[in-house]
């Protein structure tokens, strides 16, 4: 199993250090990411702590 | 080199199409409004701009802009529980804090979503001290969102602009003074408020605010689906159309529950309450704000700049003026002359604007269970805000 997964994550390397289209894909992935990561996190810059008195 | 370039414009072309699609993807099928939200002063709703426009679009409904009084829902008499099931939706937003400067972004930034339309504020007596809204309660409600949205609305007049923005970078700087930090700096928010505030064209900082406005939109759509996850599970409160009250039977109503509710104070405040923030700290409030005064406040200038926005927008306000606890300012030495003062300033402002109609509370000072603390609005309070409600709507 780890070998097969070792064998994998090289040939993904491989792909993206020779092949331009899988690492602007691979950008493409990691922008998607980010952006998905700040839309759906809560983003409160300064926190509310209100006090009635 | 040829092909270094086409890899990084290939690089750039797959980023900006993944951007378009999470955005597109966010933007598309938004759920249905429910309307458990309306009634409930989500956060989502002070600093977005999506939530309110909706609930606008919703029928019968009625945007009430406050601040901490709106959480009182255990007051029989608060609007959130007077109107469930009759023929009026009432749509609250606000919190803590929310004072004029955060509600005329929040109007301003629905740009002419609520044109023509009824809305109801609410003031508190206590955004009327010296130093205006604190910088930390300000940063806390601030949205950038709204802030763009109004700075760049060629439908706002430049005085308007201008006051916001300088308002807004005085707030930064204060926030900053008293904190050391500057959350804001170097935003787009901040770089165009400022070239608002210094006299100076917008124009280099437009394609910059564009691109944030974009940003923050689908941000505010991401998070109104995540606000609105949790509401739709809610059982929809069966709604009539009437707006038929027993106005006898309610006053009775909210008279049982006050004595219940108030029974270890004689300034007929909540017991939760009371005990909370007086209780055994009774006596060294004596005398407490001898020498306090309302008489000057930045707070005016930006209640006049939220009724400007107001008549921009050609909304008919009901305006509620809160009066202060009588007794209990009485005892803590904020003189009745300093609190006349207060009230006189406020009805001077709103009587400048012909579609601002006064709700005027003031004279209520000591009716006991009008107010259920120092300052916010109670059972007899309530009651009188609904009524006026009504005929407001009617």
């Amino acid at each position: 199993m780890t070998g097969r997964l070792s064998n994998l994550c090289h040939r993904v390397e491989t792909a993206l250090r020779v092949h331009w289209l899988a690492r602007a894909v691979f950008y493409g992935l990691i922008a998607a990411a980010l952006l998905l990561t700040w839309l759906y996190t809560d983003g409160e810059s300064v926190a509310f702590v209100y006090s009635e008195f | 080199m040829k092909r270094r370039l086409l890899a990084a414009a290939a690089a750039l072309v797959a980023c900006a199409a993944a951007v378009a699609g999470v955005t597109a993807a966010v933007r598309t099928g938004m759920p249905a409004y429910p309307a458990a939200l309306a009634a409930d002063n989500a956060t989502e709703k002070n600093t977005g701009t999506y939530l309110v426009s909706e609930g606008a679009r919703q029928p019968d409904s009625l945007l009430i802009l406050g601040s901490s009084e709106l959480r009182t829902t255990d007051i029989l008499t608060h609007p959130a529980n007077f109107f469930a099931g009759s023929g009026l939706q009432v749509d609250l937003v606000g919190r803590g804090s929310c004072q004029s400067l955060i509600h005329a972004l929040i109007v301003g930034g629905q740009g002419q979503a609520l044109e023509g339309r009824k809305i109801v504020l609410i003031t508190a007596p206590q955004s009327y001290v010296p130093e205006g809204i604190a910088s930390d309660m300000f940063m806390a409600n601030y949205s950038q969102q709204q802030l763009l949205r109004v700075l760049t609305d060629e439908t706002v007049p430049d005085a308007i602009k201008t006051y916001l923005a300088g308002r807004v970078q005085d707030l930064f700087a204060r926030y900053e003074a008293d904190t050391g930090a500057t959350p804001q700096k170097g935003t787009a928010g901040d770089v165009l408020s400022a070239a608002w505030a210094e006299g100076r064209s917008p124009a280099p900082y437009l394609p910059f605010a564009a691109l944030t406005e974009w940003l923050l939109e689908t941000k505010d759509l991401a998070d109104a689906r995540t606000c609105i996850a949790a509401y739709t599970d809610r059982p929809a409160e069966a709604r009539g159309n009437s707006l038929d009250f027993d106005w006898a039977a309610w006053e009775q109503a909210a008279m049982d529950q006050a004595r219940e509710m108030v029974t270890n104070n004689d300034f007929a405040m909540q017991d939760s309450y009371y005990a909370t923030y007086i209780g055994a700290r009774l006596e060294q409030q004596a005398g407490q704000d001898a020498g306090l005064s309302y008489a000057q406040s930045p707070e005016y200038d930006d209640l006049r700049c939220l009724l400007d926005l107001c008549r921009l927008r050609n909304l008919e306000v009901l305006f509620v003026h809160v009066p202060m606890h009588g007794s209990w300012y009485d005892y803590t030495g904020f003189s009745a002359d300093e609190r006349a003062v207060y009230y006189e300033n406020v009805r001077e402002i709103a009587a400048q604007y012909d579609n601002v109609q006064l709700l005027d509370l003031t004279g209520y000072e000591y009716e006991p269970y009008f107010l259920c603390d120092t300052m916010h609005l109670g059972w007899k309070g309530w009651l009188a805000v609904d009524r006026a409600i009504v005929e407001f709507v009617s």
